[in-house]
């Protein structure tokens, strides 16, 4: 049984190909302007990788920001449920999944399933999300990739920064930067305070042990070492933390469809 | 007696100087990263205007985001305070306040004699203060002043669906990148500022006159959307960003900067 995830959030586009119980291939890019170019881009891309077609998939489902509007899809399902899928592959002892993204945060509980049980978003503010991280690093002219190792550089804790506002933010590093403070000063202050964000998010549903962290903000050491800090458990990350819910997407698409030749066995 | 009031802003530094009750100079200038060092630049033009020498003030109060650094002054009092004793000075039939900063906005609810019965604050969100649409100023390249303006000449209704400036700062870009004429955009943009203040007089509940202060009560287009949302008009004075710092100077002649 071969199925297909397409996951396209606000700042990247994400696909994979699951054949049976294992990962064909997959593609992450960033997003477009239009968001069926884009779901349409990184299914071709991934298809390509696994050397197959759109016909060969038995079941195709969407989830992210950009779900409904994917013309291939057979099926839409929300990102919370297929990240919680997702998370919980990887990682069976998974009950707590912190996933952050370009513009939004979700902290989810699961079950030993990896059934969602509760959970909170922020997709109202920047200063949650890993856009935050994207503006700091323009200002502070260091690439997204090397901004959280730089932080960790940071002599004395790093400076204050606002965790409420980015906006306020920005003027408060502009400020430090013409006071000659140090880079790695300033993004151990952002990075504190997105971890911050979240743990106000961790906290609101209570996160318990089996702690997983999916999305690009996993990428960022800075921001993954601080919470784990302040939620004084460690957190486990896949091997490309952007494809989890693309993942997830793929692994309900095969539920769905053992679920109905199931039914259909039954009836014959 | 002379008495000089300092409103040091996140981003504006203001200054009113009284003799004798009487506004004799004021000034509006940008703090910059170092609020002592522009209290002291922007009280000291304001006084040389005046041909007046700093020992020859009396008081000092310093009140906004950065009056814990002031060196020099005898007193900080909160910038609620200050408003307030500003609005009223300048027309005690003002029942309430909107100060609408750069990086903050106050809603103010006044009873008797400029008495602050009720308030609400936002200094933690950018969305509803002056940076957002000074971000937005430097998206489109056009300057602050002629933002207002440019809005009220909208012919279409554009919405900005996010309060976030920085996911409206996308928005606007894919507006532009849409051919969307800027007066629209502009005008979604005021409407959103706008919206996001009035939601904040909701548990306030003001009736009754309401001066609009700060830099944001220049701007005609927002004043125009609170006005439409208040079903009535708002009083605006000359120099609207100086009236914390009148009241501060008042504040000063009253107590001798006790």
């Amino acid at each position: 049984m071969i199925t297909l995830g397409v996951d396209i959030g606000s700042l990247s586009g994400k696909a994979l190909v699951l054949k049976d119980n294992e990962i064909l291939a997959w593609e992450v890019i960033l997003t477009g302007p239009d968001s069926v170019e884009t779901g349409t881009t990184v299914t071709q891309n991934t298809l390509k990788k696994a050397g197959l077609c759109l016909e060969d998939m038995d079941f195709i489902v969407s989830t992210g920001y950009g779900r409904i509007v994917i013309p291939f899809a057979n099926k839409n399902i929300s990102e919370i449920s297929c990240h919680a899928k997702g998370a919980h592959w990887f990682f069976p002892e998974a009950r707590t999944i912190l996933d952050m993204g370009g513009q939004d945060c979700k902290a989810i509980r699961c079950n030993e399933s990896g059934k969602v049980r509760d959970f909170v978003m922020n997709d109202k503010c920047a200063a949650g999300a890993g856009r935050s991280m994207g503006i700091m690093a323009d200002f502070v002219d260091v690439p997204l990739e090397e901004l959280g190792e730089l932080s960790l550089q940071a002599k004395n804790g790093g400076v204050p920064v606002s965790s409420t506002c980015v906006v306020f933010a920005r003027s408060e590093v502009l400020g430090y930067l013409r006071k000659g403070v140090s880079k790695s000063d300033v993004l151990a202050g952002a990075c504190e305070a997105l971890a911050s964000r979240v743990m106000g998010l961790l906290k609101r549903i209570n996160a318990e042990e089996g702690f997983v962290i999916s999305g690009g903000i996993a990428k960022n050491i800075g921001v993954v070492t601080r919470v784990e800090k302040a939620l004084g458990m460690n957190a486990k990350i896949c091997f490309e933390p952007q494809i989890v819910g693309a993942l997830g997407a793929a692994i309900f698409g095969r539920e769905l469809l053992e679920k109905r030749s199931k039914k259909r066995r039954k009836k014959q | 007696m002379i008495t000089a009031g300092l409103d040091i802003g996140s981003l504006m530094t203001k200054v009113a100087v009284l003799k004798d009750n009487e506004v004799i100079g004021y000034d509006v200038s940008v703090t910059g990263d170092n609020n002592n060092r522009a209290a002291e630049l922007a009280l000291s033009k304001v006084l040389g205007q005046a041909g007046i020498c700093l020992e020859d003030v009396d008081a000092v109060v310093v009140t906004g985001a950065g009056k814990d650094e002031i060196s020099f002054a005898n007193r900080k009092v909160t910038d609620v305070e200050c408003l307030a004793r500003g609005a009223f000075f300048l027309d005690p039939d003002m029942r309430g306040v909107i100060d609408m900063g750069g990086q903050s906005t106050r809603v103010l609810k006044l009873e008797g004699k400029g008495l602050v019965v009720d308030f609400a604050l936002n200094d933690k969100c950018a969305s509803g203060t002056g940076i957002f649409l000074d971000a937005i100023a430097k998206l489109m390249g056009l300057e602050l002043d002629e933002m207002g303006p440019l809005s009220l000449e909208s012919t279409k209704n554009v919405t900005i669906t996010s309060t976030c400036v920085v996911f409206a700062e996308s928005e606007v870009i894919s507006q532009v990148h849409r051919q969307t004429p800027k007066k629209d955009i502009l005008n979604g943009l005021h409407k959103s500022i706008a919206t996001r203040i009035y939601n904040m007089f909701g548990r306030i509940g003001l009736d009754g006159q309401v001066m609009a202060t700060g830099g944001l009560a220049k701007n005609t287009g927002i004043l125009a959307c609170l006005e439409d949302m208040m079903q009535t008009n708002l009083t605006v004075q000359n120099n609207p960003q100086t009236v914390a710092a009148l009241g501060a100077a008042l504040i000063a002649a009253k107590t001798g900067g006790q």
